[in-house]
């Protein structure tokens, strides 16, 4: 009894709802699940929102509380400790965070293809992310990210100079020699409506190409909620399908949460992620060991983890 | 060596009794360490992360010393010029307010824009958070000096410069060493806030991206580290000050001589 009063203690301080543990039976209504996102609005999460417009979680029974991410936000250590029931990840940070000892799973990969890059300015010298990498540029990235382990490791980069990025253009728009790490089709967008001239290296071309945009929860609830995983699964498939085919109405409803990006610029970002989100097998959302377990393989390369755990753990496969 | 025996031992046993209860509440729930470390998680951390951790904290300590002497010079000269001319003083204190109300998290970005990343925009960030108590003691102090005093001087042809040395400056101190004091908690902060957006990432990393990265990698017990070693450095810094104050105030003061 006081442990559970300890715990709950734990959970009030945090200011949040334990909906995790919601066991509101499936036939009295929608069942209310919470999904926080890792970052505000915008088109990486396209079908998440598609699915909430488009009725596809209430055709589930689900209603789902789409709570918006903001820099920093944490959003693994809220689901995996049941203070939101799903939770939006990186495909790394979850295998970190599993390694620590965070019960999280993957059930949903919004991007097949790693979507991450790192921008500069037209008129810098270097033509390839390996040539910038060797070099002593300023790049600004999220502190912790697991890509920059593993472009040390590939290219060097003791003279790079790493910077704290919190998502904003306007120091690298006053910067013409530094570099920031983006989503390729999200900042660049926006840097080149703003008439900046910019190239984007891929941060996959260097092999590292974990699944992201992952849509995951804890061990526990996905074991003891199995049809609930299955119904949120196939309406961010549905979701994701309808916004490939049409972003633009999803896309209007995101800029109104984000003001920080153009309905245009979103309209482009969507096109232009379509490839990343489809994979190369048009397998939407799937998932399988092989590659979680190249993700291990590379993190403990880097150092990321200290000992490999079985890549087959790192998801529930959802037909 | 009895009366420091004294003076130390409350703060010491209520630290060793906090974190007795910490840890047998956390080894007693089974709360994952990644939501909560043990006590013995934290102190794992400084062993194994060692390198990491005391190198961030001596960079944020020499950013935070930096931060709190810029604004104790800019907070004693200026108070000091404040209190000095009364239109100046009512043109210009109020809007030395605004300086408690910045936020500081909305304007670090624009001080990495002026001032690059590094040691310069963390300095500045831990100078405009902690200077406004030491302005705001210095003219109150000064103003609070007794008249008759200033008379006595005036009757012996004592000139500003001397009046404020001889007389403002001693008499103001208690309350200026009071504005330091809280000073000193605030730049610590304000340098952890700065680095968050203006601390170089890498083997120069401070305490400020020491937190971030942790938080990242659900390293809690790093995080909890870092917090403890930042607070060690405003700890240090509060000591310093409490130590130069009862040097200075130890001959007349009472709150030195009382101990």
């Amino acid at each position: 009894m006081l442990r559970t009063l300890f715990i709950c203690c734990l959970l009030v301080l945090g200011g949040c709802k334990n909906k995790a543990s919601s066991d509101t039976p499936e036939s009295a209504g929608p069942l209310e699940i919470s999904l926080q996102l890792n970052w505000v609005p915008e088109p990486e999460f396209g079908g998440i929102y598609a699915a909430q417009e488009k009725g596809f979680f209430a055709e589930e029974g689900l209603s789902v509380n789409i709570i918006k991410g903001s820099p920093g936000v944490p959003s693994g250590q809220l689901t995996a400790s049941g203070k939101t029931t799903f939770g939006v990840v990186g495909g790394d940070q979850l295998v970190t965070m599993r390694a620590r000892g965070a019960p999280l799973v993957a059930v949903y990969a919004s991007f097949q293809t790693f979507p991450r890059g790192i921008v500069v300015h037209d008129a810098n010298p270097h033509g390839d992310l390996e040539s910038l990498w060797k070099s002593q540029t300023k790049v600004a990235v999220e502190p912790g990210l697991p890509f920059v382990k593993w472009l040390n490791h590939r290219y060097g980069g003791q003279g790079l100079q790493l910077v704290p990025s919190s998502g904003g253009l306007a120091t690298f728009m006053g910067a013409p020699a530094m570099a920031q790490a983006v989503f390729i089709f999200a900042e660049p967008v926006e840097l080149q409506r703003r008439k900046l001239p910019v190239r984007t290296f891929k941060v996959a071309d260097s092999g590292y190409d974990p699944y992201t945009v992952v849509v995951a929860t804890s061990e526990e609830y996905a074991k003891s909620h199995p049809a609930v995983v299955a119904k949120l699964v196939r309406a961010l498939r549905k979701g994701w399908s309808a916004y490939n085919a049409d972003p633009v109405p999803t896309n209007a409803v995101m800029a109104k949460l984000n003001t920080a990006m153009s309905l245009e610029s979103m309209n482009i970002a969507a096109a232009l992620q379509l490839p990343y989100v489809q994979g190369p097998k048009n397998t939407l959302g799937k998932m399988t060991a092989a590659r979680w377990d190249t993700l291990v393989d590379q993190l403990k390369t880097v150092g990321a983890l200290s000992q490999a755990l079985p890549g087959s753990d790192c998801f529930v496969s959802v037909p | 060596m009895k009366g420091l025996f004294r003076l130390v031992w409350p703060p010491v046993l209520t630290v060793v009794l906090v974190l007795l209860v910490w840890q047998a509440m956390v080894v007693w729930s089974g709360v994952r360490p990644y939501l909560l470390p043990s006590p013995l998680d934290v102190f794992s951390a400084l062993v194994q992360d060692g390198d990491t951790l005391w190198g961030a904290a001596l960079r944020t300590g020499a950013a935070t010393f930096a931060g709190f002497g810029l604004s104790a010079l800019i907070g004693i000269v200026g108070g000091s010029i404040l209190a000095s001319f009364a239109p100046l003083r009512r043109g210009v204190y109020p809007i030395t307010n605004l300086l408690q109300m910045v936020p500081l998290v909305a304007i670090a970005p624009l001080l990495t824009i002026w001032f690059g990343y590094g040691a310069s925009a963390v300095i500045a960030a831990a100078c405009i958070v902690s200077v406004f108590p030491v302005i705001a003691n210095t003219v109150d102090g000064l103003r609070a000096v007794d008249p008759k005093l200033k008379e006595l001087f005036a009757l012996y042809d004592a000139g500003p410069w001397v009046t404020w040395w001889r007389l403002l400056l001693p008499a103001a101190m208690p309350q200026i060493l009071t504005g330091l004091r809280i000073a000193a908690g605030l730049s610590v902060i304000g340098a952890v806030v700065g680095e968050f957006v203006s601390g170089y990432m890498g083997d120069q990393a401070p305490i400020g991206i020491v937190i971030l990265t942790g938080i990242r990698e659900a390293r809690t017990d790093v995080v909890f580290a870092a917090v403890l070693l930042s607070a060690a450095v405003g700890f240090m810094l509060f000591g310093l000050v409490s130590g130069v104050g009862h040097w200075v105030l130890r001959r007349w003061h009472p709150s030195a001589l009382e101990r």
